[in-house]
């Protein structure tokens, strides 16, 4: 009786070890993940004069994308519905902490500053840093190989963690005022070169990265057709939604728009090529 | 979804050469006022810029001149066929004040 009761609690011990080995990797994923936006001039600037209703907007695209990476990936080992939520509600926090910290400690956020400028701030960081958070045991060397979901993930599950991986490259460069100077600066050849590119690295990520099974493998055509097509204009619609939340489309025209969500749309689709590497 | 992905991707490009194939013009710009503010610190005068050419200009100065008034702004860029917004700061109502691009630079 003794025996199982010790036994018990070595176990729950060891569980809690366990655990808190995970929230520290957790840290460290969102601190990988974070820093290159935490130290991004515009991204605070953007914290502060955002419209509101795109910051929630923002936000709530963030929570289903959390969500979805908690499923695929997760910074623990533990799996099911309730535990994914779980995660994603820890990653949030984790994001939280780190962006809150980091800014403080970075002078951006003053102790005289207003509520909402704070908020603000932290608000856009910490979605990033959430999702550095659920990277962390894919990256940060915790999952063996084969462990995490994403290995046997469905068609559409493929596509997306395409979104995923364009929407954590697009965010990491769309708050800088180079994408709309590039655009400015580029002509149609320019573009039309990028979209090229972008669609040719995309098609030899696919193949080397093994998002296209055995199948596709041997048809370069239908894995153009069913990942490298589908692949960029996910990473195109995603550069175009974070070009708004970032207000980089106003005042533009179409042809505008659109140039500059192809300049974005060739990290965007470079991020979807890699999310088979990043997830 | 291949031919979705297909559909947009056609689409992009078509856009740009459709761009590509319209002659090209510098910017031309214009500058109006949108609306008044009053605020604790004066008039403020909210005017959009107006680009009708294809170049983006950027680096644009607004003059604004109300009497012996005179208020500037700069605004970093106007997309083609684009607008963007400043503001100018008068002592009194610029509802007559005239307004005018005095120059700009290419992005």
């Amino acid at each position: 009786m003794t025996a199982s009761v010790a036994t018990v609690r070595q176990t729950r011990l060891s569980q809690e070890r366990r655990y808190l080995h995970d929230l520290g990797r957790a840290f460290a994923g969102a601190l990988v993940f974070n820093i290159p936006l935490l130290m991004t001039m515009e991204m605070w600037e953007q914290g502060v004069v955002m419209d509101r209703g795109r910051l929630l907007a923002f936000i709530l695209a963030g929570l289903p994308l959390l969500y979805g990476l908690a499923f695929y990936a997760g910074f623990s080992k533990r799996r099911g519905l309730r535990n994914d939520i779980l995660d994603t509600a820890v990653a949030l926090a984790v994001g939280f902490i780190t962006a809150s910290a980091l800014l403080v400690l970075f002078g951006v956020i003053q102790w005289d500053a207003p509520p909402r400028e704070a908020v603000g701030m932290v608000a856009l960081q910490a979605i990033p840093g959430a999702m550095g958070a659920l990277l962390a045991r894919r990256q940060l060397g915790g999952a063996e190989p084969g462990e995490t979901d994403e290995d046997s993930a469905s068609y559409v599950g493929e596509l997306f963690l395409m979104a995923a991986g364009s929407l954590f490259f697009a965010l990491n460069v769309a708050p800088t005022e180079e994408m709309i100077l590039i655009a400015y600066k580029a002509t149609p050849v320019h573009a039309l070169g990028l979209v090229a590119v972008s669609i040719l690295l995309l098609h030899l990520f696919v193949f080397n990265a093994g998002f296209a099974g055995q199948e596709e493998a041997d048809r370069p055509v239908t894995a153009f057709c069913h990942f490298t097509l589908p692949g960029y204009a996910i990473a195109l619609g995603v550069s175009l939604f974070v070009l708004f939340i970032f207000g980089r489309t106003d005042g533009h025209a179409l042809q505008g728009v659109v140039q500059t969500v192809i300049v974005l749309g060739f990290p965007a689709s470079i991020g979807a090529a890699a999310a088979r590497l990043l997830v | 979804m291949a031919a979705l992905g297909g559909v947009i991707t056609a689409a992009v490009i078509c856009v740009v050469i459709w761009e590509a194939a319209q002659p090209a013009a510098a910017p031309a710009l214009s500058v109006h006022i949108a609306q008044i503010e009053v605020t604790s610190s004066g008039h403020v005068a909210v005017v959009k810029v107006v680009n009708q050419g294809d170049d983006t200009a950027s680096a644009v100065q607004i003059e604004g001149v109300l009497g012996e008034d005179t208020a500037t702004a700069t605004v970093d860029y106007v997309p083609g066929h684009g607008h963007a917004k400043a503001f100018l700061r008068f002592d009194q109502n610029p509802q007559q004040a005239t307004f005018s691009v005095k120059g700009w630079a290419a992005p």
